[in-house]
């Protein structure tokens, strides 16, 4: 039980994290509201799926499919890396669209700019 | 001074040299023999031919981009001009003489008929001379843009279209190539303004045909239409 104590520990702070940006992203008007719900929706189901991997685990490790043991120290390890990496990927991705747009607007000001001053 | 006319006509135009002028003064005289004021506006997306030089000669206003962005781009430089202007109505045209101006013309007073924000010109009200292949893709990616975005138009994909004051205020789109056309009605919905459609013809040349969009860069739109919308989901 400790393990999955341990896991919800490392991992609720990056899902806060995620969930906190996608308010305040929204709140300030840098994302639409489409897109604020499917990351409140993603992180959300992240968060309920960590707070919930005691009973997880136990329904599937019963099954022929998944054939899942007792969560190791590994299976946290992994699965915070992999939600940190999802939190990460989402943040540089949004500011990589943020600079093309940024440098969009440039380009189109500065030729304007320059047109005009033929 | 000589007083701004309240209406621009952007064409977006790559390597267009041979057919610019003619373009640029037809359309000038449809607009002469309406008695409709307008400026045009050629964005010259970095051609490598003399498209820019021409098009001044024949009397446009030019505006040479630095890099070559694509069509979407290029439109998107015409329509934040006409932002600047503070023009009232600007209009979009095919630079390859696709489009006839007598139809850019009807359409600029349909826009107001219609009290529309976003007027599409549909070539496929009027099919004559689309092959069966482009009526095929024209159509998919219609009912693409439908699926996707919920915007149910016939031409999803014409490059004749007129805008309001309030669409030039308002529009912004992201994308560079052939896809800005469905993203363009997509955020035209999100702004909620009003899109109508005018039944146009098309005029298919030889070098309007040569010109005009490889039927495999359907699939690529199709492709850049998931991922935005992927993109807009996922955050």
């Amino acid at each position: 039980m400790i393990r999955y104590a341990l896991l919800v520990i490392l991992n609720a702070p990056i899902v806060f994290l995620g969930l906190t940006n996608a308010l305040t992203n929204y709140k300030l008007h840098k994302i639409s509201k489409e897109r604020f719900i499917g990351r409140l929706a993603i992180w959300l189901v992240i968060l309920i799926c960590v707070a919930l991997a005691f009973p997880i685990y136990n329904y599937l490790s019963g099954r022929e499919l998944f054939e899942i043991y007792d969560v190791s120290l590994l299976n946290i390890v992994l699965t915070t890396t992999v939600i940190y990496l999802i939190y990460i990927i989402n943040h540089q991705r949004q500011k990589i669209e943020l600079l093309e747009n940024t440098l969009r607007k440039f380009h189109e000001e500065i030729s304007i700019k320059l047109s005009e001053k033929k | 001074m000589k007083k701004q006319p309240n209406t621009v006509i952007i064409i977006p135009a790559y390597n267009e040299s041979i057919i610019i002028s003619e373009v640029i003064k037809t359309a000038a005289h449809a607009a002469k023999a309406q008695n409709i004021s307008v400026d045009i506006l050629v964005v010259n997306d970095k051609s490598t031919d003399d498209t820019s030089a021409k098009a001044q000669k024949a009397g446009a206003i030019v505006i040479d981009h630095i890099i070559n962005r694509g069509v979407g781009g290029a439109t998107s430089t015409g329509l934040k001009y006409a932002k600047q202007k503070n023009y009232h109505q600007a209009a979009t045209m095919d630079a390859d003489g696709q489009h006839d101006p007598q139809d850019v013309m009807n359409c600029l007073k349909q826009i107001k008929v219609a009290k529309a924000d976003l007027l599409i010109g549909s070539r496929l009200s009027n099919k004559h001379g689309m092959s069966l292949v482009k009526r095929i893709g024209n159509n998919g990616l219609s009912f693409i843009t439908w699926l996707l975005f919920g915007v149910k138009v016939s031409d999803s994909q014409s490059g004749l279209r007129v805008f309001s004051r309030k669409a030039i205020q308002t529009l912004d789109w992201q994308s560079a190539g052939y896809e800005f056309c469905s993203e363009q009605l997509w955020r035209a919905k999100q702004a909620k303004l009003v899109v109508a459609e005018y039944p146009v013809k098309a005029i298919y040349t030889k070098y309007s045909k040569s010109k005009g969009q490889n039927n495999w860069n359907g699939v690529n739109i199709v492709k850049s239409l998931i991922k935005m919308k992927i993109k807009e989901i996922l955050g």
